[in-house]
């Protein structure tokens, strides 16, 4: 006899991307846990398209996928450097942030995870 | 330069700051495009779109034609400059006019001369046209500058990949294949002044040349912002004192110069400036005044300097002595000089203007097309501070009486008569009332002013009968419009949700048949908690403000001008930013909502989940010891019921321990760690996820 029922999908972490998660040509960076959405600062009249456009999540305990430890940390610029969400620069990094995945995440693959809260785009996750 | 909001960090990848990286920018294509100016004796506009570039990296120049251009923000941005892009060429369109007359000019009469003469490059003042020695009256046509034109500061604007398309006829081909540089030749084309305000293609000269550019494109917003973004040229003018040896010194005078204004330019200038004469009502003091406070509000945000009226008079005009004629009445002005709308003096303001328009600059000619298509001048914040809140009663304006320009006001509607504002409603008593009414008698140049300080509350302004129709009951009120002649108007109202942001009332009306209407009512907003919208009123004789109920209700900055007067609205402007504020909270609500299935609440005990809680990563001490960079502090609030005898991880830990202060290390369970905060390690940090996934179990015991 077969029974269907509804289950829970239980997983760790969630997997983090350069591009959006539904292009095919998408690469896993690392993963991570998600904390909380990164609110931007602007102005009303632009906060809208500026969550539409380039959502924003705190995302921390990120390890990066093996053989991209080296690969650029693709929101260094595009968010922290952003108007709106520049000002989780401060509060993320004490200092310059790194350019590489392996310097931001602060660990190499397949390495315990640390406490380093990093910006991440929503569209970018899965 | 104009880069999008949301991608500021676009100037940032060319090494500097980005505001630094984009005048540099600017700059440089300014020049190059003025040598090419000069060498190919065209007009040129210059372009450059910059946009982000998705993926991993900074960015990229965007434009058309470039096949790896997918970004949507960055088309986005794009997408948002055409309007700008096609105002500058328009205006290009109409600053060379003087250009094209110029080099008709050069090769009849004054052969010479363009060798003579230096190339103007961006920067440069323009040289001032020479004076005509005979008056314009006598003259017939037009006086033509002696010497070039002023150049335009065009804008380095962003280039749609449709602008080829969007320009149209005007031969306005703009992106090159690269997408990064696009290098544009205008053609040369009259328009004159009169024809095709704002957002009308510009004729085509005489020489049945190509229309300057298209139709401007309608703003996403408002039609006419009060700043016109693209309006980055400002003209010569503003010479302030500086300090020299700790006096401040003024600047020399400049070099006297006399310019007879021909009636073909007074024509259009007049034109121009009374066509709102209608529904604003007012003279042509009025008129002026809304001109030079919507040139100084230009001014102002674009320098950044809070210039005075007078020192924002263009440096052209001082010294100047500018003559015209008006029937058989020739007017002589002499070093005239901007004043504020308290000691404004029509002729002065007047000959600037003339001025200007006779010397074709371009950003008062751009100028006065918005103000021809509708654009003024927001209230200030000072007016905004003369609420009724401050207990202060704010005296109409004694200059706003028809002195001077009576004349032009006889066929104005006879002022108002709006003591049924308020009064007749039944509103505006009670305390808070946020009403604010201004009454000016314009016929009799009289004005009077009144504040009702004790007003009531919103939800009691009833419609008294004989005045105007319907208010809104939700959202943006509309208008009402009565049908008597006397007959007050009431704009719309807002009841504002419990998110406190109301929308705004547009109050409006048309005076009574007999011209002696009411006035606008402003839009009733009831505001909340958080903010309360603010009414926006227009109409004739008299204008209440809208009034807001609530804690930090505000009635919306409403000026009413008697007679045929006009109502100058903030509240619109309040109310825009309400609803966007609103937007914004729905787009962040929907934007957590989003997210919230991804934000990882579970703890997991060797690949079993035990729980869920609220994870704090923002928390890095724990009883007074700093957190290693490995565990995270989390406040446990479901338990499986499997996992509530397990041994809490850090349970013999001197610092990690439930209660390092307490009872100190012991043995304990979840259970006890239950709706408390603990330590737990980033490693056994996850979340759950409801899937849609049906499985199929096979149930061998049944």
């Amino acid at each position: 006899m077969f029974v269907f029922s509804g289950c829970l999908s239980y997983r760790q972490r969630v997997t983090l991307y350069e591009r959006p998660s539904a292009s095919s040509d998408r690469v896993a960076l690392a993963t991570g846990l998600v904390w909380r959405l990164a609110p931007p600062k602007c102005k009303d009249a632009d906060a809208t398209q500026v969550i539409q456009r380039m959502p924003a999540v705190e995302v921390y305990g990120v390890v990066p996928s093996v053989g991209q430890e080296s690969t650029d940390y693709p929101f260094k610029t595009l968010f922290y450097e952003s108007s709106s969400y520049q000002h989780f620069k401060k509060v993320h990094f004490d200092d310059l942030i790194p350019s590489t995945m392996a310097g931001v995440c602060r660990v190499g693959p397949n390495s315990s995870p640390v406490m380093q809260v990093m910006l991440w785009n929503v569209l970018f996750l899965q | 330069m104009d880069a999008c909001g949301d991608c500021g960090s676009v100037m940032s990848s060319f090494g500097f700051p980005p505001s630094h990286s984009a005048s540099a920018l600017a700059e440089v294509l300014q020049h190059v495009a003025a040598r090419l100016e000069s060498e190919l004796e065209q007009r040129m506009v210059v372009a450059v779109a910059c946009g982000p570039r998705d993926g991993i990296g900074g960015f990229l120049l965007h434009g058309s034609g470039v096949a790896t251009c997918t970004s949507e923000p960055a088309m986005e941005a794009i997408a948002r400059s055409v309007d700008g892009i096609i105002q500058a060429l328009q205006l290009a369109a109409t600053s060379s006019e003087s250009t094209a007359r110029q080099r008709v000019f050069d090769v009849t009469d004054q052969d010479s001369l363009r060798d003579e003469d230096p190339p103007t490059y961006p920067g440069q003042p323009p040289a001032p046209p020479a004076a005509s020695s005979t008056p314009s009256r006598a003259s017939g046509p037009p006086t033509i500058p002696a010497t070039p034109g002023p150049v335009t500061r065009l804008p380095l604007l962003s280039v749609a990949p449709a602008i080829g398309q969007a320009s149209g006829a005007g031969g306005s081909g703009v992106a090159g294949s690269d997408g990064n540089v696009t290098v544009d030749r205008q053609p040369v084309v009259r328009r004159p002044l009169a024809q095709g305000g704002g957002g009308a293609p510009p004729r085509a000269d005489d020489s049945g040349g190509p229309p300057a550019g298209p139709a401007r494109s309608p703003s996403p917003t408002t039609a006419f912002p009060p700043l016109i973004p693209w309006l980055t040229m400002l003209p010569e003018r503003v010479r302030l004192p500086t300090l020299v040896n700790g006096a401040m010194v003024d600047p020399a005078p400049a070099k006297p110069e006399t310019y007879n204004i021909s009636d073909k330019v007074y024509e259009e200038v007049m034109t121009a400036l009374m066509i709102h004469k209608k529904e604003r009502g007012g003279g042509l003091k009025a008129r002026v005044k809304d001109f030079m406070s919507l040139y100084r509000f230009n001014v102002i945000k674009r320098t950044r300097v809070d210039y005075t009226f007078e020192n924002a008079t263009p440096e052209l005009a001082r010294n100047a002595t500018i003559s015209w004629w008006r029937g058989r009445k020739q007017t002589v002005i002499k070093d005239p000089r901007l004043s504020n709308s308290a000691n404004i003096r029509l002729p002065e303001n007047l000959s600037v203007i003339l001025l200007m328009a006779h010397t074709k600059d371009p950003a008062f000619i751009s100028l006065l097309r918005h103000y021809k298509d509708g654009a003024t001048a927001e209230e200030t914040g000072k007016q905004r501070k003369c609420g009724p809140r401050n207990g202060k009663k704010r005296k109409a304006s004694v200059a706003l009486s028809a002195d001077s320009d009576s004349g032009e006001d006889d066929s104005a509607n006879a002022g108002g008569t709006a003591q049924q504002d308020g009064r007749e409603n039944g509103d505006g008593h009670g305390a808070g009332g946020a009403d604010r009414e201004e009454h000016e008698g314009d016929g009799d140049a009289r004005a009077q002013g009144q504040v009702l300080a004790g007003g009531g509350h919103g939800a009691a302004a009833d419609r008294g009968g004989g005045f105007g129709g319907s208010a809104g009951r939700r959202g943006s009120g509309s208008a009402g419009y009565g049908s008597g002649g006397s007959a007050g108007h009431r704009g719309g109202r807002a009841l504002a949700g419990n998110d406190g942001c109301g929308a705004a009332g547009q109050g409006g009306g048309v005076g009574g048949s007999d011209g002696r209407g009411g006035g606008g009512r402003g839009g009733d907003a009831l505001a909340g908690a958080a903010q309360g919208a603010a009414g926006a009123g227009r109409g004739r004789g008299s204008a209440v403000a809208g009034r807001g109920i609530g804690a930090r209700g505000r009635g919306g900055g409403v000026r009413g001008r008697g007679g045929a007067g006009i109502v100058e609205v903030a509240g619109a402007r309040a109310a825009a930013e309400a609803a966007a504020a609103a937007a914004a909270a729905r787009a962040l609500a929907n934007a957590e909502g989003l997210v919230a299935p991804m934000v990882a609440p579970s703890v997991y005990m060797d690949g079993s989940l035990v729980g869920s809680g609220s994870i704090c990563p923002n928390l890095d001490e724990y009883h007074g010891a700093i957190l290693p960079s490995d565990v995270v502090s989390v406040f446990l609030g479901q338990l499986a019921p499997t996992a509530l005898s397990l041994v809490y991880p850090f349970s013999f830990d001197s610092q990690y321990c439930l209660e390092p202060t307490g009872a100190g290390p012991s043995h304990t369970t979840l259970e006890q760690c239950a709706n408390m905060r603990s330590v737990w390690s980033i490693k056994s940090i996850g979340y759950v996820r409801l899937t849609r996934q049906w499985c199929a179990l096979l149930c061998p015991a049944l």
